[in-house]
Formats: structure tokens, C-alpha cells, sequence
């Protein structure tokens, strides 16, 4: 317990160290002091590294209860600053998405390069329906990954009859024929211009679009929409989580590594790839409706390719089928850029770079989650 | 419709098709011998034609005029050269490291390669955002035959490209060296243990089917006169949608994809109004479609599972 | 009373026949030992029983069911499993989780329960397990001892018990095996075949067909033998019977005690 607790701590400490420093030379000094410090800690401490990693998957429960407790003082501990809670939402959005698409990708094996059409349907869906029809967005919001569901439904029937680089192909296709919609429905999506001043939601009568009193302290706006993320955040991880590490978790691994023998094994492939489609997209359909509310402001050119790789990005950088692997690899691909603002033009050049070089040296990539929980003699299932 | 409009058009889809068929049959090479889908590839298509466009200035220099048939030949020969080149390094750092892991990590590593070069050329080469007139590399007059202009620049790539299918086509089949592509295509392990070095197979492969799709690319530049550092990505889906219509691993159904895939996106463009902001859509229904009702192409792939 | 009716079991693949009015049958309990050259067609049959493919002409009957129209996943559901020539485990899977997917019990798996971790899903899980481990002590303590390992980190023996295992976990009416003893030295061979003796006494009800060349190994198993030859059924009767037969001696010059 103690060990959770002090890692964390730690952890927790970098990362507000990380957001302070400005300085461009210092930054990048921390970041190759840290690389340098874990190329280090793998080649020498590995018991070390082996003993947290067993009390972390024994524990998992509580790891995940800190970090959440760590994650609601965030705001607090950064003074508020608008610009990073800013981020971190971002971060947190990012990570619902990459959660979505490792488990449509890593667990079930269904490689899907059009991931950001399914935020742009979440988007749209809580766009339209608060700003054209007056939905509550609270209504809106499910709605929205329904929706991305529905569609992640359609990507799945063609996507049926092929595997791999068709299906790559496919999924390609999808993305950019959802963009090509998006910019052809005029009337209901607005066209290039996009939907604007859509609305902020209020929350038990509290308009979330403006700043925050917590007595001794403001805040802007963002907070409010960081706990929201935050909450969104926790519940997908656990839900995630929890179909992964079940026997249907364990049915779509299956699929993944031999999808020919799972079928000669009983599984109606139509109806487990249709599944992993599905819970992906939807979860892509939510973190799409939150952006919607935050930014106030969407249109087709947000949801493109680029999108698309960065989210795939992020999880061959966690490691695919690693569900902390997603959210370490969302957590460093989109807080790191922000320090080097500068170079904003290279950011996506950057995410193709780590693409590259994480195949080639880091295949299974940071963090890697080999935690099967169908061991022998340990009560199987969640909460080992 | 006007038989002098009918005329143009097919012109304009057969370049446009048997560009698409240079891009085609680099991947169905990829995909027969050495069994990977190489998403890089599109992107090989954009380095031709920028290649071309930087070097004038080094050609001009030594000596060449601007629209002369050697300048044109020495652009050319670079081009080749440059496509080659890129794959001899992609087989070499990426592919090759790659062969133990599953397809998907290929697929993977390749679409990192290509937003790297994509994105490369729009930070590095000046005004790289914007797109960039492509020079008159030959010199020739415009003909006319009863009432349609002929670009010069469309016959010269259709010359071209119908020579450096000629020359492909001798190499394959005619060549030691085809042969011990074909039996690669075929059975690597059987060719492995008939002393044939796979690895020198692969490596050429890679290379032949690059310096193709360079010259597409620079083809591209001469038939539209501009160029721009995201032409690659369309190419790209077009020309694996092109492959994969004719069947992976067929050379010829490739061919014929391309040109199939050239001449439906101009009928489309043509026929139906506002079209052209339809044609690379177009592109990708059909691929979706075919891979639907018939992922194995038209001319079928080579088999690849063995159960 | 036959369980399994195969008649007149036929497929083309363009001008190949691979597979060429083919008939046999099976009871419950029974053993088949399918023998022949390479390409004379046995793994085609195998995928054609298993619905992998589907017959140009010809019917297979299960237990009075018809297998016509269906996919493998319902073959299996129908209580045909089977392995495979060259060996397709769940690489990554361990060894538990290879045998578990064999079972009924992951495929009736609710994802309500998944999401809130029921008792009963808990419940489930534990009982899986432990069935997964019933079937690997036949085995002795060879897969018992590696259940957490990854299946693509056994060593080749056992990869192919574990195939076996997998197979026999869905409780099946008839399993498929593919050339179980493939790459194994004569000791395993003997080893795997005393194992198989056992699995059929522990399920007197379950019927095997295997394809094999090592005639030692069949001989010691099956009730009765089948011989192709280029999709031809060449002979059926007992292992005596066959070995006797003229055509299959004929076929099979020299080839009296196992060669291949």
C-alpha cells in the first residue's frame, strides 16, 4: 500500500514540476532526464520494477481509487491555470477516445484508422441536438455515443468481410466519407463553417461555461469541465476494464489472435466484431459531445485524418490491449507537445515519428499490460 | 456530347488511369513477393515529383536547357534513381526489422513513414503549404487533330508509362531476374531452397516498385502543372484501391484496375454535375464495394491463408 | 444407431476435385483413423466437416442434423471440434485461457455480468477454470505446470496436447484430430497415443476421427480406418481389412509399418 501510495506521490510530483518549469531549455532537460532515468531503472532495477508491477496488478482497485483522489486536487495544485486545465481536459478526452480504440483495436484485433469520425458524430449529434432541437446536453450526451455506436455498427458490416490491410482500407474510407458528409449536409451540419455558439450545459442549475467559486479560490470555466472529463474518464476506464477482463474481454482476444480457430470454436464473428465496433465507437461518441460543449465551436476539418493517427498514435505508444497503456500513452502525447508550443507546426510529423520509432524499438510498447487475470488458484475475475 | 469532348476525356483517363496503374503495381508487387501492404507507398508518389521539381536547378547547372529532351531524361533518370534509392532504405530500416511482427505492425510502421515524409515536405520545402507550379520539363508543341487539343504532356506520359510497363513486363517474365521474382511471388520458402537470396529479391522488389510510383509522380506534375505535399495520400488510397480491384499480387490485374479506377473517376467527373467534388470519393465507395462483394479482386488475389 | 453420416461428400475447387464422393459413418465412441498420402485430400475433409467449407455435393449428418448452410461456429455448437495440421492456438493466450475458450461457458457469457462483475459471472469464471484444469491432468502435470504460460512460449509437444485439450473442453459429440503426433519422436508418439487411450475411457461417448501417417499410432487407436487417395475413398473397413486391401498396398508400396 505504501508502495501504491509513494509511487504515485511521485509520479504526481514530476508531473507538477513538468507544468511549472517554462523555461524551453530546462523542459527539455527534465525530459531526457526522466528517459534517461527510465532506460536506467530498466536495466537495473528490474526486481524493483517487477515488485511494483505485481503489487500495482494485485491492487489495481486502489491504484485507480489514488489516482483519482491525486486527479480531483489537479486543479487546485496548478493554481487554476485555465490554459493547462485546459489541456488536461484534452488529455482526458483524448484518453476516452484511445480507451475506445484499443479496445476495438488492441483487444479484439479490428484495426480502425478512421477513429475520429466517431467523435465527429459524437460532436455533431451534441451540437445539433442542444443548439437546434434544445436537448438538455445531459440527454444529449448518451445520445451522442448511441449515435457513434449506430455508426460504429456501419463501419463493422463492410468491415465484416475483410481483415487487416482491407479492413485498414475501409476504415480509412469511413473516416473520410463521415468528414465528406459532414461538409456536404449543409442544412443540418452546417457545412465548412461548422456549428457555433453552441451552448454550454448547466449543471443543477450552475452554468458550466463560467467560472467557478470554491470560496477561497476561482477558477475559470475549464475546471468545471475538468471534473466532468474527470468522471467520464473513470467511469470508461472501469467499464473498459471490466469487458476486457471478462470472458467476453477474453472471446474477442481470441477473435484477435486467430479468427478462423475462434470461429471453429464457437464464435459468431459477426456478432462479436459488430460488438467490439460498437463499445468502441461509442465511447469515441462521448468524448466527441463533451468537445462539442467545451470548445462551443465544431466543424469537419477538427475530425480528419490527422485525428485518426494521433489517437492510434497513442495507443502503439501505451501498447496495444493495455488499457494503462492507453492512458499513459494519451497522458504523454498530448501533455508533452504543450511544452514545446513552438513547434506546434511539427506536431503531427512528431506523432508519425513516434509511430516509427515505437514499432521499431518498443513494440509492446511503454507499459504493456500482461495482466491475465485467468491465473490458476487465484479467484478469477475482477478485484484479484 | 461532342465527339471532340469524347476524345479528350478517354485522353484524360488514360493518363490519369495508367498513372494510377504505376502506383497500382508497385503495391500488388509489394503484396505478391514480400507480403506486406507498404502504405508509404502514395507517398513515394509525391517524393517523385517534388524530386523532379528540386532538381532543375541542379540539372539546369550542368549544362541542360529547361523543355530539352536530355534535361527531360536527366530529371527522369533521377526520379528513378530517387524512387529506388527510397526503397532500397524503407526495405533496409523499416520493412526488413519488421518481418517478425504481425501485419498489422508493417501497416503501422509504413503509415508513420508517410505522415513523416507528408509532413517533412510541407515544413522543409519552402512555401512546402502551398502548391507548387511544376516546370515544363520537355519542350513540345500542343497538336491538334480535327478539333481536339492534345497536350503534349499527356502523350508524353502515356508513352512513358506504356515503356516502363513494356520494360516491367520484360523484366518479369523474360528476365533470370522475374523469374526468380515470380517463383517468390509464388513459394518463398520453395525459392529459399532453391538457392534463390529472397532477401536481394525483396530489396529489388521494393526498389523497382518505388522508382515506379516516382515517376507517376512526377508524370502527375506534368500532366496538372502543380504539385502540392498531400498529393501523395489520395494517390495512395486510389492506387491500392486500383490493386486491390485487380486483385493483390496480380500485376496485370493491377494494370487493369488502375486504368479501370482512371476511367471511371473521369466518367464520373464528366457526366455527373459538380462531380469533381465527388471524384475521390468516388474512389473510395469503390473500393469499400468491391472489398464487399469481392474482396478478391476481379482477376482474384493470390491465395494467402492456408488453413 | 450412427451418430455421424457422412455421403457422397464432394468439392471442387475449379477443375480440382479435392475431395470425391466420399461416405462413412460413425457411432458414438467410435474411432476413424483417416490415412493417406499428402494432397490426397484429408485436411479438406476435416475442413469441410468442420463447416470451413462448403461441399459442391454430398451431405454430412449429425446426430439427424444436417450440417448443410453452416458456419463453423455452428458446426461446433452442433458438437464437432477439431485441430488443426499446422497448430492455431491462441498464441498470446496462456495455456488456461487457450482451453477455456473451448468451452461453452465464455460463449454464454453476458456482458452484464461483465460490466458489474456478478456473482454469477465470478461463479462462471471459477468454474471454467477449474474444468480447464480437470482436462489437463490428463496429461499428467506437463500443461498443469505451464497453465499461466503464453501458448506460443510451450515447447512444440505441448502445444500440441494443448490443441487436443482445447478440443475436448467443449465436451464435443466427435473432435477432429489433424495429424496429432506430427513432429513428435517415437516416445511422445507412444506417450500421446497411451493419453488419447486415456481421454477415451474418460469419455466412452466421444467419437474421434484422426488423420494420421504413423501406423503404429493409428493401429493402437481406431476401430476403423478409411484410406483417400487423391479425394478417393480407396478403403474402409478395419485396420486388418485395409491393410490387406490389394488397392491400398498398391498405393502404398513399402509403406506397410508407418514410413512416410
Amino acid at each position: 500500500m505504501i508502495k501504491i501510495l509513494l509511487t504515485e506521490l511521485l509520479c504526481y510530483l514530476l508531473f507538477l514540476v513538468f507544468v511549472y518549469i517554462e523555461d524551453p531549455v530546462m523542459v527539455t532537460a527534465f525530459i531526457a532526464l526522466m528517459i534517461i532515468a527510465g532506460f536506467m531503472l530498466k536495466k537495473t532495477g528490474r526486481n524493483f520494477l517487477q515488485e511494483i508491477e505485481k503489487v500495482y496488478a494485485e491492487n489495481l482497485g486502489k491504484v485507480g481509487l489514488l489516482a483519482a483522489a491525486i486527479a480531483l486536487t489537479v486543479p487546485f495544485a496548478i493554481m487554476g491555470d485555465s490554459y493547462w486545465l485546459q489541456i488536461l481536459n484534452f488529455m482526458m478526452l483524448n484518453a476516452i477516445m484511445a480507451l475506445g480504440l484499443n479496445f476495438m483495436t488492441g483487444r479484439a484485433g479490428l484495426i480502425c484508422l478512421g477513429y475520429a469520425a466517431f467523435m465527429a458524430i459524437g460532436a455533431y449529434t451534441v451540437g445539433i441536438l442542444t443548439l437546434k432541437a434544445g436537448i438538455s446536453f445531459w440527454i444529449a450526451l448518451p445520445l451522442a455515443g448511441i449515435f457513434a455506436s449506430l455508426f460504429g455498427v456501419i463501419l463493422g458490416l463492410p468491415a465484416l468481410r475483410v481483415k487487416g490491410h482491407y479492413l485498414a482500407l475501409v476504415t480509412i474510407a469511413f473516416g473520410l466519407i463521415v468528414q465528406e458528409l459532414l461538409l456536404n449536409l449543409e442544412s443540418i451540419t452546417g457545412g465548412t463553417n461548422g456549428l457555433i455558439d453552441i451552448s454550454s450545459p448547466s449543471f443543477f442549475g450552475i452554468d458550466m461555461g463560467t467560472t467557478v467559486n470554491f470560496g477561497f479560490m476561482s477558477m475559470t470555466y475549464q475546471a468545471n469541465f475538468y471534473y466532468l472529463c474527470l468522471v467520464l474518464l473513470v467511469i470508461t476506464t472501469v467499464v473498459l476494464y471490466r469487458f476486457s477482463n471478462s470472458l467476453f474481454g477474453l472471446a474477442l482476444n481470441a477473435m484477435r489472435e486467430d479468427q478462423l480457430a475462434a470461429q471453429c470454436y464457437g464464435l459468431n464473428l459477426t456478432n462479436y466484431k459488430l460488438l467490439a465496433f460498437a463499445i468502441g465507437a461509442f465511447f469515441g461518441g462521448i468524448a466527441g459531445g463533451v468537445y462539442a460543449a467545451m470548445i462551443n465551436f465544431i466543424a469537419p476539418e477538427n475530425f480528419g485524418y490527422s485525428l485518426s493517427i494521433i489517437v492510434i498514435s497513442m495507443i502503439i505508444l501505451g501498447g496495444l490491449d493495455s488499457i494503462p497503456g492507453a492512458l499513459v500513452g494519451a497522458f504523454f502525447l498530448t501533455v508533452f507537445p504543450e511544452k514545446f508550443r513552438a513547434f506546434e507546426d511539427y506536431r503531427v510529423m512528431f506523432y508519425g515519428i513516434i509511430i516509427v520509432l515505437c514499432l521499431l524499438f518498443m513494440r509492446e510498447g511503454v507499459l504493456p499490460f500482461k495482466h491475465r487475470i485467468f491465473k490458476p488458484k487465484t479467484a478469477g475475475g475482477e478485484g484479484n | 456530347m461532342a465527339i471532340e469532348l469524347i476524345i479528350q476525356q478517354f485522353l484524360n483517363a488514360l493518363g490519369l488511369g495508367i498513372m494510377y496503374a504505376l502506383i497500382a503495381v508497385g503495391f500488388t508487387l509489394f503484396f505478391g513477393v514480400i507480403e506486406v501492404v507498404n502504405f508509404a507507398h502514395g507517398e513515394v508518389f509525391m517524393l517523385g515529383a517534388f524530386v523532379a521539381l528540386l532538381s532543375v536547378g541542379l540539372i539546369t547547372s550542368i549544362g541542360l536547357t529547361m523543355g530539352s529532351l536530355p534535361f527531360f531524361l536527366a530529371i527522369l533518370i533521377l526520379v528513378l534513381l530517387a524512387g529506388g534509392i527510397f526503397g532500397v532504405l524503407l526495405e533496409k530500416f523499416i520493412v526488413r526489422p519488421m518481418r517478425s511482427a504481425p501485419d498489422i505492425m508493417t501497416l503501422l510502421i509504413t503509415l508513420g513513414v508517410s505522415i513523416v515524409m507528408r509532413e517533412a515536405v510541407m515544413l522543409f520545402v519552402p512555401n512546402g503549404r502551398n502548391p507548387q507550379p511544376f516546370p515544363k520539363l520537355f519542350e513540345m508543341e500542343s497538336i491538334k487533330i480535327g478539333g481536339v487539343l492534345i497536350k503534349p504532356e499527356t502523350i508524353l506520359c502515356i508513352i512513358l508509362s506504356a515503356v516502363l510497363i513494356s520494360g516491367l513486363y520484360y523484366i518479369i517474365e523474360k528476365t533470370t531476374f522475374g523469374r526468380y521474382i515470380r517463383a517468390t511471388a509464388q513459394d518463398r520458402e520453395a525459392a529459399m531452397m532453391m538457392g534463390i537470396n529472397v532477401k536481394k529479391i525483396f530489396i529489388i522488389t521494393l526498389a523497382l516498385g518505388s522508382a515506379l510510383g516516382a515517376v507517376a509522380g512526377m508524370m502527375n506534375g506534368l500532366s496538372y502543372g502543380i504539385i502540392k505535399f498531400n498529393m501523395g495520400f489520395a494517390a495512395g488510397i486510389k492506387g491500392f484501391a486500383a490493386a486491390v480491384v485487380g486483385g493483390l499480387g496480380n500485376v496485370y490485374g493491377a494494370i487493369a484496375g488502375g486504368m479501370l479506377l482512371g476511367f471511371l473517376e473521369i466518367f464520373v467527373v464528366s457526366t455527373i454535375p459538380d462531380g469533381s467534388s465527388y471524384q475521390d470519393l468516388i474512389s473510395f465507395v469503390i473500393v469499400i464495394l468491391c472489398l464487399v462483394f469481392r474482396p478478391a479482386g476481379i482477376f482474384g488475389e493470390r491465395a494467402y491463408e492456408k488453413v | 444407431m450412427d451418430l455421424l453420416n457422412v455421403e457422397n461428400l464432394t468439392i471442387r475447387f475449379g477443375g480440382v476435385v479435392a475431395v470425391n464422393e466420399v461416405s462413412f459413418s460413425l457411432k458414438a465412441g467410435e474411432t476413424l483413423g483417416v490415412i493417406g498420402p499428402n494432397g490426397s485430400g484429408k485436411t479438406t475433409l476435416f475442413n469441410l466437416l468442420s463447416g470451413i467449407y462448403q461441399p459442391t455435393n454430398g451431405e454430412i449428418v449429425l446426430a439427424e442434423k444436417s450440417t448443410k448452410g453452416m458456419r463453423p461456429d455452428e458446426v461446433f455448437h452442433l458438437g464437432i471440434s477439431r485441430t488443426f495440421q499446422n497448430g492455431r492456438l491462441f498464441w498470446n493466450l496462456n495455456v488456461l485461457e487457450n482451453i477455456m475458450m473451448g468451452m461453452e461457458e465464455v460463449r454464454n457469457s453476458k456482458l452484464f455480468g461483465s460490466l458489474f462483475g456478478t456473482k454469477k459471472e465470478i461463479a462462471i469464471q471459477e468454474q471454467a477454470i477449474e474444468k480447464a484444469f480437470e482436462i489437463m491432468k490428463i496429461f499428467g502435470t506437463l500443461l498443469t505446470s505451464q497453465a499461466h504460460k503464453a501458448s506460443k512460449d510451450l515447447p512444440y509437444a505441448d502445444r500440441r496436447r494443448l490443441e487436443i485439450c482445447r478440443a475436448i473442453a467443449s465436451k464435443p459429440r466427435v473432435i477432429l484430430l489433424d495429424e496429432p503426433s506430427a513432429g513428435m519422436d517415437g516416445v511422445e508418439t507412444e506417450t500421446l497415443m497411451n493419453d488419447l487411450i486415456k481421454v477415451k475411457k474418460a469419455m466412452p461417448e466421444l467419437s474421434i476421427i484422426v488423420v494420421e501417417h504413423d501406423m503404429a499410432f493409428i493401429k493402437g487407436l481406431v476401430d476403423k480406418v478409411m484410406v483417400l487417395d487423391y479425394g478417393r475413398r480407396l478403403a474402409y473397413g478395419s485396420f486388418d481389412a485395409v491393410a490387406k486391401d490389394e488397392n491400398v498396398i498398391k498405393a502404398y508400396l513399402g509403406q506397410g509399418d508407418g514410413a512416410c
